[in-house]
């Protein structure tokens, strides 16, 4: 398949490059003329570059449908301007690809980004530091569009970096506050595991496929996957593969938040609350999740991997959702059902349902930054209001201080009940389409990769997200208000430009999902997610098919090819793709068809349960939900205190780093402060032996230091005359350790 | 004759330039002497950078093999060339505010470049070694050029002590190779140690280890990096950017010689010690600077740990037909001289300020003060701890890409962790620039034109350098590819 | 006979290298040292290193040695190196290190029996010799008529070989030296010369002034005046001498001035 070079693709990259040089660019000229800069050009340039970027993306898109395909339907646009690094080893390209898969991604970043920038102009109005924020703003744009066009594990590797890094920088935007500083350095920390494994995963694909090329390899899995697997790694070969994958999804645990690198997101809520919508909800935090997918026909190979994403994913989202039940910060429930569901999408990764993991991606985008976009709202009016009453105590983002708003932010609360409501998973929403998908998946027969326990809790906790999103709106948007009537009052409903955003995302959350409609419930216009996505997947099937007789073999004998066949085939690579690829409507057995329509039931069921309960406990019966408290007892604390995972950590890790730290610098500086005051007396002497003329310098110096300070000096000069041969003696046992390596080795 | 001179060119222009320069310093009545010096002593540089490049391509042998030049030591001679040129642009300001103007202090950094050159075209052990002290004695004294501060005092006896020590290390070990095969040269010595009875002989082996232990000290790698922390902060900070740079250069230059062309067939001996060098230099060199709150302190760490992955590099020397082992080196090198002198010529122009000095905290607030100065900080800092798109990613890639070509994973991992353990320390300072209220309202910077085009420059290329790196790599690597044929 | 001189220097230059290390008082140490390098001289001597031998005479002990012995005696009457402690540690882990390095060396030598035997030795046969004069460019080959006495009593000349050699083969080093002994010149000159541009030490100021009067042509500072200076400094002193001990600080005008923030 020839590539299409397409070169506007780098115009999708360098729009938001172009406006964050520029903002920063003007921002420092300002600053040094001293002028305050002015909103109106610094947003006119943000706004320009990522809806510029938006259009070229939708151009890309449309272009690359409208591109000739090959035998399998596999369209790809690509841009290639140069190479970028050569080496014996290895050969990487500036490479832009826009394939199918990342046509979703591009258009989500695009898309949501432009959204979350309008939104901005009005949150951040007024604050200091306009022009970095939105500098920030497009250069996090302009890495995570790095990251999904990167046609090579490098190029996503550079985005991954440099969002990240843009994370780092907009948590800390508010860097005067403590809190702020501490999440982004969190952050970051925790961000360097899981760095380090994503690059042990990359120079292991650097080895074994003498490649970066995402198409390359992945299209060598399929060439060269019995030699992956026997030959070339001898029984290592799956071995080899399990841990590339792992050290692979350990840089996915820690971009995606997953166990037990989850902890630094809820803290990233530091930030505006527009950067939490974009980066830690919608766009960058499903980074891993896109990477997963990316590297999927790997992860297939490793039936070990799949399992390890699917249970982190699974218990990650039990465990958010627990967490998220109990906490009263409106901003950190949000974070905590955003791992959660971020778990769901793993869980669709490691059941091999790595198309409705997208999807749940796209839909999760739409209706998360509906969420996060609306509770900004909310804090923005709160703070407002507490403003203008004077007052400075209360938290604007304790739901505990509000209740009954839906009366002075009618157009927030609506946007706010559509999102909770697609999150919930309630027909006809899309996150009931996106997450129904992922549990049938998961409970599928003839899913190797999934299991009943895997469904069970994924069921367990649609109810309990449903449960937490309507507690989250009950207590600030329903019931009678905890707001004092004077702050009540003076909270407003906010200006359009903010408010334009947060209902289009809503509109989208509510018909996001009508692109994927299941084969069951659907008629013509069914599953169009997966039919783009699917020759995506379908590419490197092929290659295996091709070169595995084994798979021809057992296709051919299975009859027709349909879900529920795919269970006869107990190579690792089949499943997965048959479950990524529709099948023919005919496909589906009379089986399968009821056992998918009762689960929607199911799933629907628990949804509007775990909704009503929340409305019961919170609005009608909070005696109820007092006694349940109190019977849960030392539970409830455990989890109101999120498990105390921060807290072991802290005692683990944190303070263990920390002192090993400190036991090396008393190694490195204990003997440096003295000499250095040893030496200045030392000159002192010296300039008394050697320099002639300085007479009354010296004198004046000694008298001034006096006696007792020399005596000092002394002692102290012979720790550093010590400090000299200390080295000495050091090397003279480094020489003898080196001897004895010659000698042993 | 014509060849051999042809050779030493550079070296010759460059050393007869410095005399040149220091006969117009000794009659000069200019009222602004320490700036015609400076001035006259970047001309001597520019000049030999331009017959370096005139020579390049060229591939000669002289004196008997003694001297090489070829494509690396051309390469590696511009690369000391630069450091040296960048240095003389950062002191001749601050030189001024150290109240130490004396002119010597260009023409010893011109002299030491010299040995610099010698070092990394060396073919021949007694060369390699005057070249070394060509190269040393200047700094002893430069170490000491800040008078009346004593711990410069104290960094340059203490630089001496160490150097006197490790200069022994190295002769012994010149000597008894010399006893164990009869040649300093490193082709007659890479003949001889080619048969298996004298790669075997204890002689030589010892000869070896105690050459390395030489080129460890000057290399400052753990565990013989104990003078460095101390050598570098006491220096003034022009020095100390010279120190770290082109030192590394030369001794990398001469290293890769040495061994790859030399002592090639005693791989598995050398191999083995220096990949232990290597990886606990990375591990502890970054490990140590975590701590560090004076910033040169903490540059002399993060050197420690970069002189670990270069030798990463070495290691790799692996599979000689590539020369993908010593490509990365050279490579490495470079960006490493770049962004180095960058992050110090940012410390020059901090230090400049009234009351400035070397800690972290003077550093709070720069972003706001002084944006550019900030940013160009940035830069060099996120280069240095291997942050893509910026030149020193690349160069860690290439480092760690010839480490797993060479088969040895062990060390690209042990990299990997280290570098990633160091943009803890690196983005500490960015986190002191950019989020941290500046302490005094407006500190003023030196507006010293050379300082911030040297800068400036160093920002541009280190970017530059990431994201068109190939171009700058093939250049590099048709040099390389006609290393060491002995 | 040879073998009781050469077992005789051995010994000294093994106890005299001991008692050097080992002396507190620096001149002890150094006429050790004498002893040490004297010894090594006489092995030399043994080995038909005739020329080393006188090298090692006139360098060594006549001239680094008397050097050094000018040095302690002028630095001498201090009683700063005396009875100073060494840290334990480092005495203690000193031996450990002898006793570890010990059995080392001595594996060394018996190698050094082995293998040195073909490689060390005579120097190169004068066919060798002339081969390789032979093989140099034209210019810097030596008259053959030189290296004829090489051929007829071969060991003898081993100071014609060393000279040939050093004049032809490595050339460029020995030229390379006088670049470092250059360095060393100007090094020694930048460390010693006094610093006389700047007149915040009032000391230096007034030596600036002195050289001004005198008419001896110095730089001054860029920038600054000479009578303005010395304007400065004699108000400097009138204020001193108005407010005794008003100069009571250990560097009285570095911290003001030397910017690169030591403190």
């Amino acid at each position: 398949m020839e590539f299409q070079n397409w070169w506007p693709l780098a115009l999708v990259v360098l729009f938001p490059a172009i406006g964050a040089v520029s903002n920063g660019l003007l921002g420092l000229v300002n600053q040094r003329r001293g002028k305050p800069n002015k909103e109106m050009v610094v947003s006119a340039i943000a706004l320009g570059a990522s809806f510029a970027a938006f259009l070229v993306a939708t151009w890309g898109v449309l272009a690359l449908v409208n591109a000739p395909a090959d035998e399998a339907g596999y369209r790809v646009l690509s841009y290639e301007p140069y190479t970028w690094i050569v080496s014996e080893l290895i050969k990487v390209p500036i490479k832009l690809v826009l394939d199918p898969l990342s046509a979703v991604m591009v258009l989500v970043v695009t898309g949501v980004g432009f959204l979350i920038h309008v939104y901005s102009v009005g949150y951040m109005h007024g604050e200091e530091g306009y022009y970095r924020y939105f500098a920030y703003l497009n250069l996090f744009m302009f890495s995570m569009l790095i990251l999904v066009l990167g046609g090579n594990f490098l190029l996503l590797f550079v985005g991954w970096e440099g969002v990240g890094l843009c994370s780092y920088l907009l948590i800390g935007y508010y860097f005067t506050k403590d809190f702020a500083a501490t999440a982004g350095k969190k952050a970051f920390v925790v961000n360097r595991v899981g760095d380090f494994g994503f690059l042990i995963g990359i120079l292991f694909v650097a080895t074994i496929f003498g490649t970066l090329d995402f198409d390359t390899v992945l299209k060598s899995v399929g060439e060269h996957q019995a030699a992956l697997l026997t030959p070339l790694l001898g029984s290592w070969g799956p071995t080899v593969i399990t841990v590339l994958t792992l050290s692979l999804f350990v840089g996915a645990m820690g971009k995606s938040a997953q166990i037990p690198l989850y902890v630094w997101l809820p803290d990233a809520m530091a930030g505006p609350t527009p950067v939490s919508a974009l980066i830690h909800a919608a766009t960058m935090v499903t980074a891993g999740v896109y990477m997963v997918v990316r590297c999927s026909p790997l992860f297939l190979l490793s039936p070990t991997s799949m399992a390890v994403v699917a249970w982190i994913g699974v218990l990650t989202s039990l465990m958010a959702a627990l967490i998220a039940m109990t906490q009263t910060d409106i901003k950190k429930v949000l974070a905590y059902s955003t791992v959660s569901q971020l778990g769901y999408m793993f869980v669709a990764c490691g059941v091999g349902a790595f198309g409705a993991a997208i999807f749940h991606l796209m839909t999760h985008a739409f209706f998360k930054a509906c969420l996060f976009l609306g509770s900004g709202c909310v804090i923005h009016a709160m703070h407002h209001a507490y403003h203008h009453t004077g007052d400075g105590e209360s938290d604007p983002q304790d739901m505990r201080n509000m209740g009954g708003l839906w009366a002075r932010l009618p157009w927030t609360f609506l946007a706010f009940l559509l999102a909770t409501m697609a999150i919930a998973g309630l027909p006809p929403l899309s996150g009931f389409f996106s997450k129904d998908e992922i549990l049938w998946k998961a409970f599928m027969p003839g899913n190797e990769y999934g299991s009943f326990a895997i469904w069970l809790i994924g069921w367990v906790v649609a109810g309990m997200t449903a449960f937490y999103m309507f507690r989250l709106l009950a207590m600030t948007f329903l019931g009678t208000t905890r707001v004092k009537r004077e702050t009540f009052h003076q909270v407003h409903e906010l200006p359009w430009t903010m408010l334009a955003p947060v209902l289009v995302l809503a509109v989208l959350s509510v018909a996001g999902g009508w692109i994927n409609i299941p084969q069951v419930l659907g008629s013509e216009s069914t599953e169009r997610l997966h039919h783009f996505l699917e020759p995506q997947f379908e590419r490197y099937r092929l290659e295996m098919g091709a070169s595995d007789h084994g798979v021809a073999e057992l296709e051919s004998a299975g009859g027709p090819v349909g879900l529920g066949e795919v269970s006869g085939d107990r190579s690792p690579r089949g499943a997965g793709h048959e479950l990524l690829a529709t099948v023919p409507a005919g496909g589906h057995g009379e089986l399968e068809v009821k056992q998918e329509l009762s689960l929607i039931w199911f799933s629907v069921a628990i949804g509007v349960m775990g909704m009503v309960l929340a409305g019961w406990l919170y609005l009608k019966a909070p005696e109820v939900l007092e006694l349940i408290r109190s019977r849960l007892g030392r539970f409830y604390d455990v989890v109101v205190n999120k498990f105390y995972v921060d807290e072991f950590y802290e005692a683990t890790f944190v303070d263990g780093t920390k002192k090993l730290g400190e036991n090396l610098a008393k190694f490195d500086l204990a003997r440096i402060d003295g000499l250095v005051n040893g030496v200045a007396k030392a000159t002192v002497w010296t300039s008394k032996k050697s320099v002639r003329g300085d007479l009354n310098f010296i004198d004046s110096a000694v008298n001034g230091v006096g006696e007792s300070i020399m005596r000092a000096g002394l002692v102290l000069r012979r720790i550093q005359m010590g400090s000299a041969q200390g080295y000495i003696v050091v090397m003279a046992a480094g020489l003898f350790a080196l001897i004895v390596v010659f000698v042993l080795l | 004759m014509a060849q051999n001179l042809i050779v030493v060119l550079p070296e010759l222009v460059l050393a007869l330039l410095s005399v040149v320069v220091l006969l117009i310093d000794i009659f000069s009545e200019s009222r602004s002497r320490l700036r015609q010096t400076a001035g006259l002593a970047m001309m001597a540089v520019v000049l030999t950078l331009a017959v370096c490049i005139a020579l390049w391509g060229k591939n000669l042998s002289g004196y008997n093999g003694i001297v090489r030049l070829d494509s690396m030591g051309l390469l590696l001679s511009m690369v000391c060339l630069v450091s040296a040129g960048a240095t003389i642009l950062l002191a001749s300001d601050y030189l001024r505010q150290i109240g130490s103007e004396k002119t010597e202090f260009f023409l010893l950094i011109l002299l030491s470049t010299v040995g610099m050159m010698v070092m990394v075209k060396a073919g021949e052990l007694l060369t390699l070694f005057i070249g070394l002290e060509t190269l040393s004695i200047p700094l002893y004294v430069l170490a000491g050029f800040r008078r009346q501060e004593p711990r410069s005092q104290e960094a340059a006896l203490k630089y001496f002590l160490m150097g006197a020590f490790a200069s022994g290390f190295l002769l012994y070990g010149i000597a008894l190779t010399y006893a164990a095969t009869g040649t300093t040269i490193f082709s007659e010595l890479r003949h001889s140690t080619s048969t298996e009875a004298i790669a075997g002989s204890p002689i030589l082996l010892a000869g070896l280890g105690l050459m390395l232990v030489g080129f460890a000290f000057k290399l400052a790698l753990v565990p013989f990096h104990m003078w460095a922390p101390d050598v570098y902060e006491g220096s003034p900070t022009p020095v100390t950017a010279f120190m770290s740079t082109g030192v590394k250069v030369a001794a990398f230059g001469a290293l890769v010689r040495l061994l790859g062309g030399g002592l090639a067939s005693l791989q598995e001996g050398w191999g083995t010690a220096l990949w232990m060098l290597a990886a606990l230099s990375i591990l502890f060199g970054n490990i140590l600077a975590l701590k560090q709150n004076n910033l040169k302190r903490l540059l002399a760490y993060s050197s420690i740990a970069h002189a670990g992955y270069i030798l990463v590099g070495v290691v790799a020397y692996h599979s000689l037909p590539t020369a993908f082992g010593p490509w990365a080196v050279s490579y490495y090198l470079a960006a490493y001289v770049v962004m180095n002198l960058g992050a110090f010529g940012v410390l020059i122009l901090v230090q400049s300020r009234p009351g400035g000095a070397e800690k972290l905290e003077d550093l709070r607030g720069l972003s706001q003060s002084h944006p550019l100065v900030a940013l160009c900080m940035t830069f060099f800092l996120l280069s240095l701890a291997g942050m893509p798109p910026f030149w020193g990613f690349v160069a860690k890639f290439y480092v760690f890409g010839a480490a797993i070509q060479a088969g040895r994973y062990y060390l690209a991992i042990i990299g990997v962790l280290g570098s990633l353990i160091s943009i803890f320390y690196y983005l500490r300072i960015i986190v002191e620039m950019y989020m941290s209220e500046p302490t005094e309202p407006e500190p003023k910077l030196s507006s010293s034109l050379a300082v911030r085009v040297t800068v400036g420059a160093a920002a541009l290329l280190t970017l530059l350098g990431g994201l068109f790196s190939s171009g700058l790599a093939d250049a590099a690597r048709d040099a390389i590819r006609m290393l060491i044929t002995p | 006979m040879t073998d009781f001189i050469f077992n005789l220097f051995w010994s000294m230059v093994l106890v005299g290298g001991l008692m050097t290390v080992t002396r507190r008082e620096p001149v002890h140490s150094a006429l050790w040292l004498v002893a040490t390098l004297f010894g090594l001289a006489v092995l030399y001597l043994l080995m038909s290193g005739e020329f080393l031998f006188a090298v090692q005479i006139f360098v060594y002990a006549g001239g680094i040695m008397v050097l050094y012995l000018f040095v302690i005696f002028l630095v001498a009457g201090s009683k700063e190196g005396e009875g100073r402690p060494e840290p334990k540690l480092h005495r203690v882990l000193g031996f450990v290190l002898v006793f570890l390095f010990a059995p080392i060396f001595i594996t060394l030598l018996m190698g050094l029996k082995v293998a040195s035997e073909p490689e060390v030795g005579p120097p190169p046969p004068a066919a060798a010799v002339a081969a390789k004069n032979d093989s140099l460019p034209e210019a810097i080959q030596l008259n053959p008529a030189l290296l004829g006495p090489v051929e007829a009593s071969g060991q003898k000349m081993n100071t014609l070989v060393f000279g040939t050699r050093l004049f032809s083969e490595y050339l460029f080093p020995f030229e390379l030296v006088s670049v470092v002994l250059l360095v060393a010149m100007i090094g020694g000159i930048a460390l010693s010369r006094k610093r006389f541009t700047s007149y915040s030490e009032t000391e230096e100021a007034k030596m600036l002034a002195e050289t001004v009067y005198r008419g001896v042509r110095i730089a001054p500072p860029s920038g600054e005046d000479p009578e303005q200076i010395l304007q400065v400094f004699q108000q400097e002193n009138l204020e001193r001498h108005r407010h005794p001990g008003s100069d009571f600080k250990v560097f009285p005008d570095y911290e003001e001035e030397s910017n690169d923030g030591s403190k």
